[in-house]
């Protein structure tokens, strides 16, 4: 197999030795699409940083409801806990969309374009296992401030808190292992050079 | 870069961007008419942001590279059932496919695509300096991912 590999770049070494350029090129015109594949992509990113920076100030904003009652604070904890980590998450989505340049080194635009397809599948375990749970859970928590009593829920309520505490560990142990490995490779590049 | 630079680049390198097309499309004719056209776009798109920093040549690498790989990860679903074979074989030498080779590119197709990129540029004819490059990695580097490579390849055979 090597010295068919060998092979294969002599040929084409040969090939490129004795093909000449051509001159002009007159087939070809200026694209005029607008779009590019990761233009889409770059474009909710980038919205999708402030769009999780309202969310986090409109639960901080909400605060004064929920801090006259333990079980109301600690609801009110939680959620804002969710909404620093999706600020969190969009902030890393944002600087490893600002990688995915194709006019960069391939290895680099590589390791980042593996960082954002982690980043992307845990925002949907993210939004599966903690965001959509905690939300339906704490919401007989977050109903007596406005007047609205859900506690005939509880024993719901009581497991997806269970569910959540079980998952929300396991997901966070793998998503950090994952970033280790990403971060010791992309400074493994950067110090090789 | 001018309009005018553009197209007499593109001239000089076309047959490179053909030969990245052939090779991620994995023999589908109209995936590697996809991927030609969209590393085309790129080009165009991003053509004043070339800097000198590295050979034109080098350029048109690394945008093609990097936009094969986009869209082989975007498309990865798709099932990898037809190997790049006589199609690449024919590009890249003049002789017809034989079965070693084609074996080859059957075991090259199985390797990550950031390998295949190094071995697409082995393949093509790249020096260290250049694979280097394009890469964004160090020439040592280099040959020790492709003496990794070839080992691998080794393994898959056996």
């Amino acid at each position: 197999m090597e010295d068919l590999l060998d092979q294969l770049r002599s040929d084409s070494l040969a090939r490129q030795s004795q093909s000449p350029s051509t001159e002009g090129h007159p087939s070809f015109k200026a694209p005029a699409r607008s779009q590019s594949a990761y233009d889409h992509l770059r474009w909710r990113l980038n919205w999708g940083l402030p769009g999780s920076i309202a969310i986090l100030a409109v639960v901080a904003a909400l605060a004064p409801l929920y801090v006259h009652r333990l079980p109301y604070l600690i609801s009110y904890i939680v959620v804002l806990a969710i909404a620093v980590m999706r600020v969190m998450i969009a902030v890393q989505m944002f600087i490893a969309i600002r990688h995915l340049d194709p006019t960069r080194p391939v290895a680099e635009v590589s390791a980042y374009a593996d960082r954002m397809t982690l980043l992307q599948r845990f925002n949907r375990r993210y939004t599966l296992y903690i965001k959509l749970p905690v939300t339906v859970c704490l919401g007989p928590l977050f109903g007596p401030p406005f007047g609205l009593d859900f506690f005939s829920l509880r024993w719901f309520v009581i497991v997806w808190l269970v569910l959540c505490a079980v998952l929300l560990p396991l997901n966070a142990w793998g998503i950090i292992r994952s970033f280790r490995r990403l971060d010791a490779a992309i400074e493994n590049i950067r110090s090789e050079n | 870069m001018t309009e005018a630079d553009f197209i007499a680049n593109l001239a000089q390198y076309e047959r490179l961007l053909h030969s990245i097309s052939v090779t991620f499309a994995r023999g589908d004719t109209d995936a590697e008419k996809d991927i030609y056209q969209e590393i085309l776009y790129n080009l165009w798109r991003y053509r004043d942001r070339y800097n000198g920093d590295c050979s034109i040549k080098n350029w048109f690498y690394r945008v093609g590279l990097n936009t094969a790989i986009s869209l082989w990860r975007k498309d990865k679903k798709r099932p990898a059932t037809t190997p790049i074979t006589d199609e690449l074989s024919d590009h890249l030498a003049d002789t017809p496919a034989d079965p070693l080779r084609r074996e080859l590119y059957r075991l090259i197709d199985l390797l990550p695509k950031d390998d295949q990129a190094i071995v697409y540029l082995y393949i093509d004819g790249a020096s260290e300096e250049e694979m280097a490059s394009v890469l964004g990695i160090t020439k040592t580097n280099v040959g020790v991912r492709l003496h990794r490579i070839k080992n691998k390849l080794k393994k898959l055979k056996n």
